[in-house]
């Protein structure tokens, strides 16, 4: 029963006017106009529907995105539902809501700390499932909020509160983690390139499947250079040498993938070519930027539950059944004949 | 008009996973349809295949809820009946026996497989056995049945000791054979070994010409064979799905898996009406399934607590009725998510079924002693509801209740239980799902939003309101946007740390616990009052069954006492209590924990209302051994005078 009164989102100045409070150069602004943009794409050229999307943020920087998707103004309810939950627990909170009304269309807004850290079970166990779900991991290697302690991502020698004498641990790989785990759609963006990161984040929403997407967003405030000078915004730069092309990545580490029919093209449908840009990667300390993996017609959390049935049509359409728990009937006159079979069985 | 109370209490003792649960089951089966009531309570090591076990089942012309502190016949599979092996200190079962009382034993010569222990040497037991002057029946029951039917059977075995009963105190045949049919009547092999053990059993008996010296089976309660014996936990999941619950996530603990286990088997889903279907023949069978695809939920073992409650907090929070079960350590893990859902006004139950703690604790057996970690739980401060059922009927009925008060306050429910409950084999008249009411509370509709919209009237999910109830929109629904929020949030759930609406908030949210005590749905205190005002008994959950019973004893020695059952734990019934108080020369707060923590909460709650109660008056009648509280405790204690 879709209303025909009010108003719909047509651009992204419809969703909301709040202000965000983050620092003057923060990467998260442009993470926030790039789901702006995207959502409202997805709701004019998509059809999706406004009231479905359900953002759920953990704690932090990162989640505070969700509370400038939402606005009282001016007599109207703007923007989208969302969830301000609690530290690491965001993708366990979106798997319920998910489970409970598939038909939302469900992303997590977590930090490094949220889902690399004290949250790093639930985001392991929410991308093994391969719920139909997006998550943006922000990434930028500090905690922000308490003012400035290393994250698990956090690259060797970096500088912090926590860290005085630079870190010495290995830092979680993100993307290595959720497409070892299950994910069906992992890619890497950088907050400063906008046209990359919408198209990226527009397709994660579009795909069936867990999708997460890496975004690098440089924290102007926190993130030092080595010797422990806060940089500001000559972060910028810092990050700037160390990304680089999947491609070129690939080039080098294509020799670590042992079989000699395989293509020398990167194949982003091949779970081993991802896995070998992403480990060369790693040992180097560089960044590759792009869609690193995906994979399609993977059966999802929701379908293995039965709340989902895909059903492949003639002419290759498919058709996509939805049961809703937050729809049953829960009245007990349309249930009372399995109720009564309940009781029967307690006897 | 009450009659003497004449019960019997058997012990089937043996080894984990040897089948004593069963066989007490059994015989459970056979009274019930005998019209006598059972009840059964565990006593079990957290162990999977090697400690020892006994289960209690109890039998009386009553209708019953607790175990006794004696027992009348120790079925012996295992040499720890009657031998403290690793000399534990272990309280045996052959111990607690009345004089007089049966002992029937395995008195087969060792077995290397599958169970080398369970040879039985009494003579390490003579002392005992002579001084209780006990009756002693030696009868070779795994011998004979893996004589006959190959050494797989040996596990039969147990079945022998149920037609040694059945000839002793004279149990229709026919009876025990239907019970066997029912229980094994889809394996053909079983039901063939375990009728033959049973017949053993019969035979062996009349050869020997066996006869109980004094003890008498219990006659009819008037339990009717529609009646229910049901598990508390089973009775909690029946009671959640009736009552509307159609998204569960736990994580498996002891003594709460039952629940998990009840709620992933009978939720409706899919599967679920898969194997309805197959099984349907009649064309009103068929109507069931076709019903139910409407109605579908989801349940799911989730992996840990902390995850389990946050599940629920997302599900809960887009509409759905959701629901864990958990005990003490899993509570622990969820405080995060208790008060998450506090603050949120996120509506959903927790099944606090509680163990021995602290720490790991005594893992299977029964506690009472998270009522004040419930009540106090989650940092903060909001308001929660606390529900205590004593046994399988208040089990169903609070559960049912649970996701309206949930609904309507909008804030977590604890249905407060314990190991004795949750694992306890209660007989119950049948539930009746006719009586459950759904009650949605403020969930607004979409039409209502429509409107608002028309008159731009923006939704508030947080409005102060008179009662402190927001009305309610979930996801999905158009013009209802706006933001749950587990920070301090304005009326739309944006974050707001500014004084005035963090005490505006704070006060509507606390508003609801006045609105709480005024429902009359809530489970209200229980009283039954004596004329004269002697002795006041104050109890929640379990013990108060213990308690009825000694309060029947007690009378009969001429005592005026009665007894006051808190079942709403939180908001605190602080009038009733303090008047029950007053109305009493003695009171007796009887409790499954050591420092008094339903005392605690009386003392607390009641002396602002200037009800004094001074150590004399208020005195505490306390178990905390893991075991559940008999009446017999609490007689005794009141002869001693209670603890301070």
């Amino acid at each position: 029963m879709t209303s025909t009164v009010g108003y719909d989102i047509k651009s992204a100045k419809d969703i909301s006017t709040y202000g965000p409070n983050w620092c003057a150069g923060c990467g998260d602004f442009v993470i926030l106009a790039s789901d702006k943009n995207v959502t409202a794409k997805l709701i004019t050229e998509h059809g999706w529907r406004s009231e479905d999307f359900e953002n759920i943020g953990g704690i932090g920087c990162s989640a505070k995105e969700v509370e400038w998707l939402v606005e009282k103004y001016q007599g109207l309810n703007r923007g989208t539902y969302g969830f301000h939950t609690l530290h690491g627990r965001d993708p366990a909170v979106a798997v319920g809501a998910l489970l409970a009304n598939p038909n939302l269309h469900v992303t997590v807004f977590g930090g490094d700390g949220d889902l690399g850290a004290i949250g790093l079970a639930e985001f392991m166990h929410t991308v093994r499932k391969n719920y139909n779900l997006t998550i943006i991991f922000f990434d930028n290697q500090v905690y922000g909020l308490t003012k400035g302690q290393a994250s698990p991502t956090a690259h060797k020698g970096l500088v912090t509160g926590s860290t005085p004498e630079g870190v010495k641990d290995k830092p979680i790989p993100p993307a290595l983690y959720a497409m070892m785990a299950g994910a069906t759609y992992v890619a890497r963006a950088f907050s400063q390139k906008r046209k990359e990161l919408e198209e990226i984040l527009l397709g994660a929403m579009l795909h069936r499947g867990c999708s997460m997407i890496q975004v690098i967003t440089p924290c102007v405030t926190y993130q030092r250079e080595e010797g422990g000078k806060i940089r500001g915004t000559g972060i910028y730069k810092w990050w700037e040498e160390h990304f680089t092309p999947i491609q070129k990545v690939w080039d080098e580490a294509k020799g670590m993938v042992q079989s000699p029919e395989e293509t020398a093209e990167y194949d982003v449908s091949n779970l081993l070519h991802a896995v070998a840009v992403e480990l060369k990667a790693g040992e180097e300390q560089r960044w590759p930027l792009g869609l690193l993996y995906k994979k399609e017609g993977e059966p999802t959390g929701e379908e293995n539950l039965d709340l989902v049935k895909v059903e492949k049509r003639k002419g290759g359409k498919e058709s996509v059944m939805v049961h809703a728990p937050v729809h049953a009937d829960i009245s007990v006159a349309q249930n009372l004949p399995y109720y009564r079979k309940l009781i029967a069985g307690l006897r | 008009m009450l009659r003497a109370l004449n019960s019997l209490q058997f012990a089937f003792c043996g080894r984990a996973g040897d089948g004593s649960l069963t066989t007490g089951s059994t015989l459970a089966g056979i009274a019930k349809t005998l019209g006598v009531c059972p009840h059964i309570q565990r006593s079990v090591e957290s162990n999977i295949k090697t400690e020892p076990t006994e289960i209690l089942l109890r039998v009386a012309n009553e209708s019953i809820y607790s175990p006794s502190d004696f027992l009348d016949v120790v079925v012996v599979f295992d040499q720890s009946a009657v031998e403290d092996e690793e000399r534990e200190g272990r309280t045996l079962p052959i111990e607690r026996m009345r004089p007089g009382g049966i002992l029937i034993c395995d008195s087969s010569k060792r077995f290397e497989y599958p169970n080398n222990k369970h040879e039985i040497e009494l003579r390490v037991a003579k002392r005992i056995i002579e001084s209780l002057n006990l009756q002693v029946l030696g009868i070779p029951m795994a011998e004979t049945v893996t004589a006959r039917f190959g050494r797989d059977a040996y596990i039969s075995r147990n079945s022998v000791s149920i037609g040694v009963i059945a000839e002793l105190f004279g149990l229709p045949d026919e009876t025990c054979r239907v019970q066997f049919e029912k229980e094994h009547g889809s394996r053909k092999e079983a039901l063939e070994w375990n009728l033959g053990a049973y017949q053993f059993g019969r035979e062996y008996v009349r050869e020997k010409g066996w006869k109980p010296e004094k003890q008498k089976f219990p006659a009819s309660a008037g339990v009717r064979p529609e009646d229910q014996l049901v598990l508390g936990g089973d009775a909690i999941g029946a009671g959640a799905i009736m009552g509307g619950c159609r998204f569960y996530a736990g994580y498996p603990i002891t003594p709460a898996s039952e629940v998990l286990e009840y709620m992933v088997k009978n939720m409706p889903t899919d599967g679920v009406v898969a194997a309805l279907q197959r099984k349907s023949r009649t064309p009103e069978e068929k109507a069931v399934w076709e019903q139910l695809k409407v109605s579908y939920g989801a349940a799911i073992q989730e992996m840990s607590e902390v995850r389990a409650i946050n599940v629920l907090l997302g599900a809960a929070g887009v509409g759905v009725r959701a629901m864990t079960a958990t005990s003490g350590p899993g509570f622990a893990l969820m405080q995060e998510g208790y008060s998450a859902a506090g603050i949120s006004e996120t509506p959903f139950v927790i099944v606090l079924s509680q163990r021995g703690g602290p720490g790991t604790g005594l893992p299977t057996r029964t506690g009472q002693e998270d009522l004040l970690f419930a009540v106090f739980g989650g940092h903060g401060e909001f308001p929660r509801i606390i529900i205590s059922p004593r046994n399988a009927e208040e089990a169903f009925e609070f559960a049912t209740k649970a996701f309206n008060l949930a609904e309507k306050y909008q804030c977590p429910v604890v249905l407060l239980t314990e190991q004795a409950v949750a694992q306890g084999l209660f007989w119950s008249k049948p539930f009746d799902p006719t009586s459950v009411v759904i009650d949605r509370g403020k969930l607004i509709t979409p039409n209502v939003l429509d409107a608002l919209r028309v008159m731009e009237i923006p939704f508030e999910r947080y409005r102060i309101t008179e009662d402190g109830i927001s009305p309610r929109s979930v996801p999905g629904m158009r013009f209802g946007e706006h933001l749950n929020s587990t920070n301090e949030h304005d009326e739309i759930g944006k974050a707001n740390e500014s004084i005035r609406n963090r005490i505006a908030m704070t006060h509507k949210r606390m508003k609801k616990l006045e609105a709480v005590r005024r429902d009359e749905h809530l489970p209200h205190s229980i009283e039954l009052r004596d004329s004269k005002l002697e002795i006041g008994f104050i109890t929640f959950g379990f013990p108060t069954n213990a308690t009825l019973e000694a309060l029947e004893v007690l009378r009969a020695y001429g005592m005026r006492c009665s007894l006051l059952q808190v079942r709403t734990l939180w908001p605190f019934p602080k009038d009733r209590v303090g008047h029950f108080i007053e109305d009493h020369e003695k009171i007796y707060v009887v409790e499954q924990n050591v420092t008094g923590q339903l005392a605690r909460l009386i003392r607390m709650e009641t002396s602002p209302l200037g009800v004094k109660t001074p150590e004399a008056k208020l005195r505490g009648i306390r178990r905390y051994d893991g075991r559940p509280i008999t009446a017999e405790d609490i007689v005794r204690g009141v002869a001693e005078g209670g603890m301070p």
